[in-house]
């Protein structure tokens, strides 16, 4: 009875040790893919890594229906975007863009200001031409962005057919470069 | 912006987004999930409580004693319910008091005993609605008889040779009825109204 008992209470512990493992190995492969979705929102390292980290928890706490990775990396990518603009709508007055502005100048430290100064207005412009984009065009554009990810791989993060991310893709460039066009 | 096609395009989205995490980001993140229980740990313990319920559920099942149940074949044993029913209830009177009766087992048990005596088929009816006043008269009835208050021996048959006594009928006088045919005529004579 004890033997049974304990080979049972054994196969928890190997279990629990074989679900630990397997979520560390989605840690170490998905941790700059959850940080840079946040950032694509906040711009802000601090929350953007916040975000990314209770993604992470709420990943964890649900882990044994997330065991497969992609579904794991779909639904974390799908939770991160969303955490990130709640956030973002809760400290929209707190939107900094120090972080943008300390990368591009550590970046350019070598370059001239001239093209330093013109390099972060662009940027600028940029983000706030993304910003303006409907979050399903967006999500897409920044993913798109993100790793190199091709088409396939976006459609699998956002669960949705090929056919879709392609037209959402491009009609993300399309009103992108028109805003751009504009704001130049 | 002039010149912006796709793929500058894409490769200034790229550098934007080209930002890595701090060094401590991961760290941060095994920590904070240190701090969380076991992923689906609620639903192991669930699982467990409810495994133990049904083994206690099973073992009881099979641990019950299965009651006392007839298993004579002699015919004059009673269901349970009824026998439980004579105990509590005095024979009906013209005055004899009424005590409550109680109420059948939800499950009446039936042990019925066929021609081998080694073999017992025990049946688990369901519950049979009988009203209060019939239970009560059946009890009476059982009990009168017991108590040989009520006979209920059955007559000897009548022997072909006894005559029975027939006693003669008075003569009946016959009944004179009018034809119909003569009324009509009084009727229209006017003798009769």
């Amino acid at each position: 009875m004890h033997e049974r008992a304990d080979r049972l209470a054994g196969n928890f512990v190997t279990v629990d040790e074989d679900l630990a493992r397997e979520f560390e190995a989605r840690l170490v492969e998905s941790s700059t893919l959850a940080f840079r979705v946040a950032f694509s929102v906040l711009r802000q390292r601090e929350d953007a890594e916040d975000v990314a980290q209770e993604a992470f928890a709420k990943a964890y706490r649900r882990f044994r229906q997330l065991r497969d990775r992609d579904r794991f990396r779909a639904w974390l990518v799908r939770m991160t975007f969303r955490m990130a603009i709640d956030r973002q709508r809760g400290n929209r007055r707190r939107l900094a863009r120090e972080s943008v502005e300390a990368r591009l100048q550590t970046r350019l430290a070598d370059e001239t200001p001239r093209d330093a100064v013109m390099e972060q207005e662009r940027a600028e412009q940029l983000w706030l031409a993304i910003d303006a984009l409907p979050e399903k065009l967006r999500v897409v554009l920044v993913l798109a962005g993100i790793q190199g990810h091709d088409i396939r791989e976006v459609a699998t993060l956002l669960d949705v057919p090929d056919g879709t991310v392609k037209s959402r893709l491009f009609l993300a460039r399309k009103q992108l470069k028109e805003r751009l066009s504009w704001m130049a | 912006m002039d010149g912006l096609n796709d793929p500058s395009l894409d490769r200034e989205i790229e550098s934007l987004l080209a930002v890595e995490p701090s060094p401590e980001f991961v760290a941060r993140v095994r920590a904070r999930v240190a701090n969380e229980p076991a992923p689906g740990g609620w639903r192991a313990s669930w699982l467990l409580a409810i495994a133990g319920a049904v083994a206690v559920v099973i073992a009881a099942v099979i641990a019950w004693p299965p009651g006392e149940l007839a298993t004579s074949a002699d015919p004059q044993v009673l269901s349970p319910s009824v026998a439980d029913a004579i105990e509590t209830v005095t024979p009906l009177g013209p005055f004899a008091p009424v005590h409550p009766v109680r109420r059948p087992p939800a499950i009446a048990r039936v042990a019925v005993a066929p021609a081998s005596p080694d073999r017992v088929i025990d049946i688990d009816l369901p519950e049979v609605v009988i009203a209060d006043n019939e239970v009560k008269t059946f009890v009476a009835l059982v009990a009168s008889v017991r108590q040989q208050r009520f006979d209920v021996s059955v007559p000897a048959a009548p022997d072909s040779d006894t005559r029975l006594d027939v006693k003669v009928l008075p003569p009946v006088e016959p009944l004179e009825i009018e034809p119909i045919v003569k009324l009509a005529t009084l009727q229209a004579e006017g003798d009769r109204p």
